[in-house]
């Protein structure tokens, strides 16, 4: 035994100093994405939501394309259709195809949810980089009056301004982006503050470049992981702000459907005829869900410190 | 603390106010008058009509006369119900509204603060992992998808609950278990969260070591500490009860306050609208100034008069 780790040793030769493998990085540098990539690809949950939300994109645009039916024909002869072959999540009270109004409803909640979050976080990014980057009395002023608005719950305001605006698509987009920005701005303000007291924004002042430049071009991207969440995490809730909104009978006008719209009438229709309202509702919570698993997901791959 | 009391008074009903100025200001903003009808009125009555509601004088008197109103807590008339004011259905349909609202509390707060205690002192146990996932789904499902859920298991297919409509106590459950739900969950996850950070601080590491037993460290020295990060989300919590009323009430057919809200909004009662959203503003400005209140005198800890500290 002795003798042969004896051997071992003596078979030792040694490496002359240049190729000494020390100072060799071994493992390939890794970018900020890359890193995120990896550490999302393990979460199993974050995956499962990912897949679900592309599933509903892939519905939204396909499944209109696919349907030999239009959202607005109403075949009376075949009201209350059961879901078959040929209808495949049946047909409502005025004989319209579930399955092409169930995908332009995923069109109407999908792209509210972006366009939305889009609006808010837009909003919020740069009112709260502007607070926070101006600091002191401004930015006192301007956080009281975000904690002023936040005081009143955002529904009351989301309904008095679509009462006021009208009902329309655009306009819903509009109202639930606006009342949205709140958190964001919270959000964006802090990260701003504790960043604006870095070196680089030091050099960037020093080197004569604006402020609405060092605030766009320096300070934004570094919070990005933080925006990325919250928008993720912003989405569910506009989604379901755009459905609750439908149910009080504000938002779209028919005959254009939309997932809050079809639980409505689902609802109505829930004793007799109760897929119509479980397929809206499953597919508004599967999609709700899925936002919240991602953007819990992209929270520990982006933005571990948080975690 | 009088002072900061007083402070915080003197913000609400500036808050209050600002709120009530740009409700006013929206409403009127609306084209078209509140007694457009699809056929034209005679001009004679539309003129008297105008005159009995006010709407002849210029909009800024307008302005004064409905905040001298405000003030006095008068909200006004109802365009849509003649001869009945915004007041009067807040005394009618508002204790409805009020009953549905703090049931719906008590059951998120009696179920949630256990729950949460169970899940923080049985980390990554079998328990702690049923109640994230049940916490995740019901912060995901929606109030009308629990709602008509309940409804159709619960009423339609198991015939045990009455699906609508309210005054015993069985009509009760399914609008309060339905409106309970996400801030329910909410004091959950709080609740765990806030019992975890004190069970590894040190006091509670020296009265273990001390050799007081686990039950009373918990039940004694954490609980006491842990549930006053709970007092604080009620605020917002009382808020997202009242917007998830408006839903719900339509939902059960409960002759509540956020029923009539969404049938002012059906029928474009522009008064009932903003009488109901200054109401709303008012209850809940003023329920999160008493949470604070209670907040401070509850925890020692807080400085009175201070900012807080960030």
């Amino acid at each position: 035994m002795m003798d042969e780790v004896m051997k071992k040793e003596l078979s030792f030769k040694r490496v002359p100093k240049e190729d000494k493998e020390e100072e060799k990085i071994l493992r390939p540098s890794s970018t900020f994405l890359k890193d995120a990539w990896y550490r999302f690809k393990r979460n199993k949950l974050g995956l499962l939501g990912a897949v679900i939300i592309l599933l509903m994109l892939i519905f939204a645009i396909v499944g209109p394309m696919i349907s030999s039916y239009s959202y607005e024909t109403q075949d009376l002869n075949n009201i209350y259709a059961s879901p078959s072959l040929e209808h495949l999540m049946g047909t409502d009270n005025l004989g319209r195809d579930m399955f092409v109004r169930m995908a332009y409803g995923a069109r109407i909640s999908l792209s509210c949810g972006f366009v939305a979050s889009l609006i808010s976080v837009g909003i919020g990014v740069i009112y709260g980089a502007a607070s926070g980057y101006a600091g002191g009395r401004v930015d006192t002023i301007m956080m009281r009056i975000v904690d002023i608005i936040d005081s009143v719950p955002s529904m009351l305001y989301t309904i008095l301004l679509m009462v006021v605006l009208g009902n329309s698509l655009t306009n819903v987009f509009i109202v639930i982006g606006i009342t949205g920005w709140l958190g964001m701005a919270r959000l964006v303000r802090g990260q701003v503050l504790s960043l604006k007291q870095r070196e680089f924004v030091l050099a960037a002042k020093v080197s004569n470049v604006s402020n609405a430049k060092i605030i766009l071009k320096h300070l934004v991207p570094n919070a990005f992981g933080s925006i990325i969440v919250s928008m993720t995490l912003s989405i569910p809730s506009a989604i379901f702000l755009e459905a609750s909104l439908q149910f009080l009978g504000l938002g779209i006008s028919a005959p254009m459907p939309s997932w809050g719209g079809l639980a409505n009438e689902g609802i109505t229709a829930m004793r007799a005829y109760p897929y119509m309202l479980w397929f809206p509702a499953i597919f508004i919570s599967l999609t709700i869900l899925a936002f919240n698993f991602l953007g819990d997901a992209l929270r520990d791959a982006l933005d571990p410190k948080q975690g | 603390m009088f002072k900061y009391i007083l402070k915080r008074i003197a913000l609400s009903i500036v808050i209050v106010f600002v709120i009530a100025t740009i409700t006013f200001f929206l409403c009127h903003a609306i084209p078209g008058g509140p007694f457009d009808r699809e056929k034209p009125l005679n001009p004679t009555i539309l003129e008297n009509l105008n005159k009995k509601y006010n709407l002849d004088k210029p909009l800024g008197e307008q302005y004064i006369d409905y905040m001298v109103d405000v003030a006095k807590l008068d909200l006004g008339p109802s365009y849509y119900y003649t001869n009945q004011t915004v007041n009067d259905f807040i005394e009618r349909c508002f204790p409805v509204s009020f009953l549905l609202g703090v049931c719906a509390m008590l059951v998120a707060v009696v179920l949630g603060i256990p729950a949460g205690i169970i899940s923080a002192l049985k980390q990554n146990g079998w328990q702690d992992n049923i109640l994230k996932i049940l916490t995740t789904i019901l912060v995901s499902l929606p109030n009308f998808v629990i709602a008509s859920g309940l409804m159709y298991i619960l009423g339609y297919k198991l015939e045990l609950l009455p699906v609508a409509l309210w005054g015993t106590p069985q009509q009760m459950i399914m609008p309060v278990l339905a409106l309970s739900a996400y801030p329910l969950s909410y004091i959950t996850k709080m609740m765990k969260s806030s019992m975890l950070e004190v069970m590894s601080s040190d006091y509670i590491r020296t009265a273990r070591s001390k050799g007081v037993s686990k039950f009373m460290v918990t039940y004694k020295h954490a609980l006491k500490n842990a549930i006053l990060p709970v007092i604080t989300v009620m605020g917002p919590m009382f808020a997202g009860i009242i917007t998830g009323s408006l839903v719900v009430e339509k939902i059960f057919a409960i002759p509540g306050l956020g029923q009539q809200f969404t049938e002012a909004i059906f029928n474009r009662d522009y008064t009932m609208i903003m009488g109901l959203t200054i109401f709303y503003s008012i209850l809940l400005i003023s329920s999160i100034l008493i949470v604070d209140i209670v907040y401070a005198i509850v925890d020692p800890r807080i400085k009175l008069g201070k900012e807080k500290v960030e």
